[in-house]
């Protein structure tokens, strides 16, 4: 389903302490350029915040789709998962967990909690790209996504 | 002793002061075929002779004049020569008799007496001394055991209260016989052992069950902590009633010890290793994600900035993608190896022969583009991770269908059976191994070839490996360079198998 309005850009939140990663979904997307806007966190605390739009976080819309690493600084992945899936305000926002992990207890874990969709970042940067054009393209452009 | 004196006559001595009665006898023991081999008179001259004669008997009157007398005379006789001796007397009044007795004759005969009389005596005599020497050599071997075994022997009664105790017990405890008599087995435990023992023991003993390496925690007299192992059979007296228990004690501290420190190396080792596991594991993980980075931005620079630069620089970046890529294969299968080799074992049954069939599939393309021709025959089934033995069966297929030297490919598979595992041979028709890398070859990131002629990160062989040792075998190559190589590796028998086998 195409975006009904071009003029409105999708908001994407990404959960990644590594700024190395984050650019390349920025890269990545810069080949559709207004369609999306990439918000960075890189902890659970600011990802509250972001969510919540407190402090520095005032004026952020809220998100579309969540991508989320779960190798991340104070409290893992995980726990920022489960936050945001016990959470009635947030939880029906899709959360993809795209992390380096293809551990079978990470995946499990992930689905246990709800996570929309696991995916392990690809070393090689096309399959990295083709992975992030993936995800738009089934989550902006196939699915259906609940209205805010 | 015994059974000569049966085949040859019969040497007897007789001590008589009565020259007529002294004749008599002598006669007499001559007609029932006894040889008589001299007579005395006196004490004095009866041991002289007797020593120089050692006669097998010596029938003595009691009554001798001068000294010493008959009943003294006897006594020297045995003890000195081991010699029985008969008494004749025929004073039967009950003091001599008792006197006598002392003097622990082998017979009396009272005069007068018959032929049979003297006969009956004297292989009676024969008999018991016998019997007697028989005794004292039986005994006297059980003493020279008891004292020349490391181990302690011991004696109790049906109250476990020690009743006998052989000297070892010094050098096992460092108390004396004499202090352990008296006491019970439980006193020279630490309390709570005594507790645990005394009640194993008592179960056995109201059952008057032997026991065979009881094994036991005591205290030396100094205070150091000695394990015993305690091997007891019930005593019954000759009426049949239990009387207690005897046995022998083993010292078996420094075996324990020894036992104990292996099992404690052991465990080292087993930690030590799977912490190096764990460490390979997580760091190769850990190399992962900055790898990805170097990778990936390497990458966007060549896609961005290609044919932008210099050559130079197109160069440059085209060396360093390449290693990236190559640094990222071999991290992924060190990953793989270290998962491995830390991976719970997940074992259930096999069948060898479906999973070669298995195996087939997943190497076809290589078969497909080598024309091999890959057979097998009489697969057992075995117990075994699925993952890791599918994995090790296809390392060995596809190197065996890779090292190909131009020749199709055949690849033969067997297994027979060795007692309690079986070996299984992967043989081909490719270029072999030279003997001196046999052992290399299945070291990790060993690679024989240059990557252009015979592609691969030098990891199949080693897993294969790893897989085969988690499996508690072993494994192996022999080959004829040019001809081909046969991989060896065993496998346990699946301990089901082993039973029907049986």
């Amino acid at each position: 389903m195409k975006n009904d309005d071009p003029a409105v850009p999708h908001e994407i939140l990404f959960i990644e302490d590594n700024p190395g990663d984050v650019r390349l979904v920025q890269e990545t997307l810069k080949d559709q350029p207004g369609q999306f806007n990439l918000h960075a966190v890189s902890d659970v605390d600011e990802t509250r915040a972001f969510l919540k739009r407190q402090a520095r976080f005032a004026d952020v819309p809220r998100p579309d789709l969540i991508l989320l690493d779960l190798n991340l600084p104070k409290e893992n992945g995980r726990n920022v998962l489960a936050a945001i899936k016990s959470d009635p305000e947030f939880r029906r926002i899709p959360v993809i967990v795209l992390t380096s992990s293809d551990r079978d207890k990470d995946v499990l874990a992930a689905y246990d909690l709800h996570a929309n969709c696991y995916i392990t970042k690809p070393p090689d940067l096309d399959q990295f790209m083709a992975v992030i054009q993936a995800i738009i393209h089934f989550w902006f452009e196939v699915a259906k996504l609940p209205a805010h | 002793m015994g059974t000569e004196t049966h085949v040859k006559p019969v040497r007897v001595f007789i001590v008589e002061d009565e020259q007529v009665v002294a004749m008599d006898i002598r006669n007499r023991l001559q007609a029932m075929g006894y040889q008589a081999l001299g007579v005395a008179a006196t004490a004095v001259e009866a041991l002289a002779l007797i020593d120089r004669l050692r006669p097998d008997l010596v029938l003595m009157d009691i009554v001798l004049h001068g000294k010493p007398d008959g009943i003294a005379l006897a006594d020297q006789v045995l003890k000195r020569f081991a010699v029985p001796v008969v008494f004749l007397t025929a004073h039967a009044d009950r003091a001599t008799l008792d006197q006598a007795k002392r003097a622990e004759p082998f017979g009396y005969i009272l005069k007068p007496f018959t032929d049979l009389k003297l006969q009956t005596t004297i292989e009676t005599a024969l008999y018991h001394h016998d019997m007697d020497c028989r005794l004292k050599a039986s005994e006297q071997r059980y003493r020279e055991m008891v004292e020349i075994i490391s181990d302690w022997v011991w004696e109790i009664d049906q109250h476990s209260v020690f009743t006998a105790a052989s000297p070892r017990v010094y050098d096992i405890l460092g108390y004396r016989p004499e202090e352990i008599i008296g006491k019970t087995p439980f006193d020279l435990m630490p309390p709570g052992e005594a507790g645990r023992v005394k009640a194993q023991f008592e179960d056995l003993m109201s059952r008057r069950e032997s026991f065979r390496h009881l094994e036991n925690v005591n205290l030396h007299k100094n205070g150091r902590r000695v394990v015993l192992e305690t091997t007891g059979i019930p005593l019954f007296d000759p009426s049949g009633m239990f009387c207690g228990y005897h046995g022998v004690d083993r010292d078996i501290t420094d075996r324990r010890q020894i036992e104990e420190q292996r099992n404690r190396l052991i465990e080292e080792l087993q930690l030590s290793n799977q912490e190096l596991g764990q460490f390979v594991y997580i760091a190769s993980h850990d190399l992962q994600e900055p790898l990805r980075m170097v990778t990936s931005y390497v990458q966007l620079l060549k896609k961005r900035y290609h044919g932008r630069l210099d050559s130079d620089a197109d160069e440059f970046i085209h060396f360093t993608v390449e290693g990236t890529a190559r640094m990222q294969i071999l991290i992924r299968n060190l990953l793989h190896y270290s998962r491995v080799g830390t991976q719970v074992l997940k074992k259930e049954p096999i069948d060898c022969g479906k999973l070669m069939e298995h195996v087939l599939s997943i190497v076809k393309l290589g078969i497909d583009q080598s024309g091999a021709v890959v057979a097998w025959e009489n697969l057992p089934f075995i117990q075994g991770d699925p993952i890791q033995i599918t994995q090790l069966f296809q390392n060995l297929v596809s190197n065996a269908i890779k090292f190909h030297s131009g020749r199709h490919p055949k690849v033969h598979i067997s297994a027979r059976r060795q007692q309690d595992h079986w070996v299984f041979a992967i043989r081909d028709n490719g270029i072999g191994i030279d003997a001196q890398y046999y052992e290399r070859i299945f070291l990790i990131f060993q690679r024989l070839h240059p990557r252009g002629v015979y592609p691969g990160s030098g990891i199949g062989l080693a897993i294969c490996k790893k897989v085969v040792e988690r499996h508690d075998g072993r494994i192996w190559v022999e080959s004829e360079p040019g001809k081909g190589a046969t991989f060896y590796f065993t496998l346990p028998v699946d301990p089901v198998d082993k039973e029907n086998h049986v």
